[in-house]
């Protein structure tokens, strides 16, 4: 069988990696007929013969130091200041202004970077119509204007997108994880980091993936990319909770309507039952206080909030 | 919210926190120490040296403007490896259909018959290598140029192992697929070439 496993093996045997396992599955296979013996002999000679390109090139770095600094020459200076964040955020003004500038005048590198901290998100309109709520500690690059290809930018921690229609430009969302998001128009909840993603779609269809696989994703479906991509139904119903500001549960079990506030409300609660009895909560609450919500919970499961400095300690006995 | 650096002046170029650098001079340890091993991993990949030289160059430009509020979890050398890495593959991606005359090796001014023919199988193999998935084609030439193990190619990609593995397999069976009609060529060529070249000489001689 010309099997794919079987391949996996014979490139493991030419770079020396293959275990001893795997070493004697991969000679009993070729030692079964010709034919086997002959697809590993052609590919043990596309290696040699592939291994023999000459592939050297010698790199001058001073040079290419000096073609880097006379690139930096074009970007803003910065002067001595007393204050150290003087001078910082003089540079980064700078940068931004001059960045600007340059970037107005170079068509192909007309990158915005947006980031934003720990305490705000942010609404970025793209010059297509597309809108994107960009959730606290995310970065986001796109360029001013797009290629007329395809709709490429890059995301870095969570954003909700509504991508307005084109079916002839693509709208790709790149990501340090090489996770990689392709849709034409929709809307869709999206969270990347260097070793996992999440997409929640909510209206069209999104392909999802990198760049060896992906899958579509539909509404109601979330598709999670760690070491292997995987689709199910939306379990969370308040993924998009950071930017519309509605929480819902529905018989939800109250240690997790508790971690979701912690991280909603970005603040530390926890949760301490004298017995482990199946508290559930089916509420919804739409942009209000956390304090309302907590005193709201007191009151149902007879809870009683103290606070400190780690943060809010909620003790109750049971749900019975 | 923007703290205050701590430590001024100069920090070891593989520091992780970009906030020291404030002149054009103190980026140069950290350009120093990372440009060989970048250009050299961007050019097994993409096979051209200018392309690789102009990757390089923008990432380095892209954490310059960036050195302010750049936030790195991982090593400086394995973010730089990563956004070099993926901007070769995105590379790729755009120009998958532009053929990589570099790959080939020059060709003296008199060629015989056997020397065309073997510019031609390798005319073939650098077209069977782009007709790769750039992810696959990374795979398979830092396997090869590189000597990198499955393990390594993996943390370098931000890949599981277990899809190196597996990717490098699907990369070699679809060589041996676009290379059917060839693989005679690559057993035959290069003995008759010598084997002609010393009848020659044993002739004229």
């Amino acid at each position: 069988m010309e099997n794919d496993r079987i391949f996996e093996l014979i490139a493991k045997e030419l770079k020396n990696e293959a275990s001893d396992f795997e070493k004697s599955e991969l000679a009993a296979w070729r030692t079964k007929n010709d034919y086997n013996q002959s697809i590993y002999d052609d590919a043990a000679k596309i290696w040699d013969k592939y291994g023999h390109f000459p592939l050297n090139h010698n790199f001058d770095a001073g040079e290419a130091w000096q073609r880097f600094s006379s690139a930096l020459a074009n970007q803003p200076s910065e002067n001595e200041q007393p204050h150290r964040w003087l001078k910082i955020a003089a540079s980064i003004i700078l940068v931004t202004v001059a960045g600007y500038f340059i970037y107005s005048f170079q068509q192909n590198r007309d990158q915005v970077h947006v980031a934003t901290g720990s305490s705000k998100s942010e609404m970025i309109l793209l010059v297509d119509g597309s809108k994107v709520w960009l959730n606290k500690n995310s970065t986001f690059e796109y360029p001013e204007k797009f290629d007329a290809d395809t709709r490429t930018v890059s995301l870095d921690g969570e954003g909700y997108f509504e991508v307005a229609p084109n079916s002839t430009q693509p709208f790709i969302i790149f990501s340090e994880g090489g996770a990689r998001v392709e849709v034409v128009g929709t809307a869709f909840n999206y969270f990347t980091s260097a070793d996992s993603s999440a997409i929640v779609v909510t209206e069209g269809k999104v392909a999802f993936g990198n760049a060896i696989k992906n899958q579509f994703v539909t509404p109601g479906l979330t598709g999670t990319l760690t070491s292997d991509l995987s689709v199910q139904a939306t379990e969370d119903p308040n993924f998009d909770a950071w930017k519309t500001g509605v929480l819902s549960f529905n018989e939800t079990p109250l240690n997790k309507v508790i971690s979701t506030l912690s991280k909603h409300y970005d603040s530390k609660i926890v949760l301490e039952l004298e017995s482990e009895s199946a508290c559930q909560l089916s509420s919804h609450y739409d942009n209000m206080d956390l304090n309302d919500i907590l005193e709201e919970l007191q009151l149902l499961y007879n809870l009683e909030r103290s606070d400190s400095p780690e943060g809010i300690l909620l003790n109750g006995t049971s749900c019975e | 919210m923007p703290t205050e650096p701590v430590g001024v002046g100069r920090v070891s170029p593989f520091s992780t926190d970009c906030h020291f650098i404030v002149q054009a001079e103190d980026f140069k340890p950290f350009f120093d120490a990372h440009y060989p091993e970048l250009v050299r991993k961007a050019y097994i990949i993409l096979k051209d040296a200018n392309a690789a030289e102009d990757i390089v160059q923008d990432v380095f430009l892209k954490v310059w403007q960036k050195r302010h509020d750049l936030k790195i979890t991982q090593s400086m050398r394995s973010y730089l490896m990563r956004s070099v890495i993926n901007s070769s593959l995105n590379y790729l991606d755009k120009h998958k259909r532009i053929s990589t005359p570099e790959f080939l090796p020059e060709q003296s001014q008199s060629e015989t018959d056997n020397q065309v023919a073997f510019s031609e199988l390798n005319v073939k193999l650098s077209s069977a290598l782009e007709k790769l998935s750039p992810q696959r084609q990374t795979i398979f030439s830092l396997s090869l140029y590189e000597g990198m193990s499955n393990q390594e190619i993996a943390d370098e990609m931000g890949l599981a192992k277990k899809t190196v593995d597996n990717q490098l397999g699907t990369a070699l069976k679809q060589l041996r697929e676009h290379l059917s009609d060839y693989i005679q060529l690559l057993i035959d060529l290069t003995m008759p070439a010598a084997a002609i070249l010393v009848f020659f000489l044993i002739t004229l001689g």
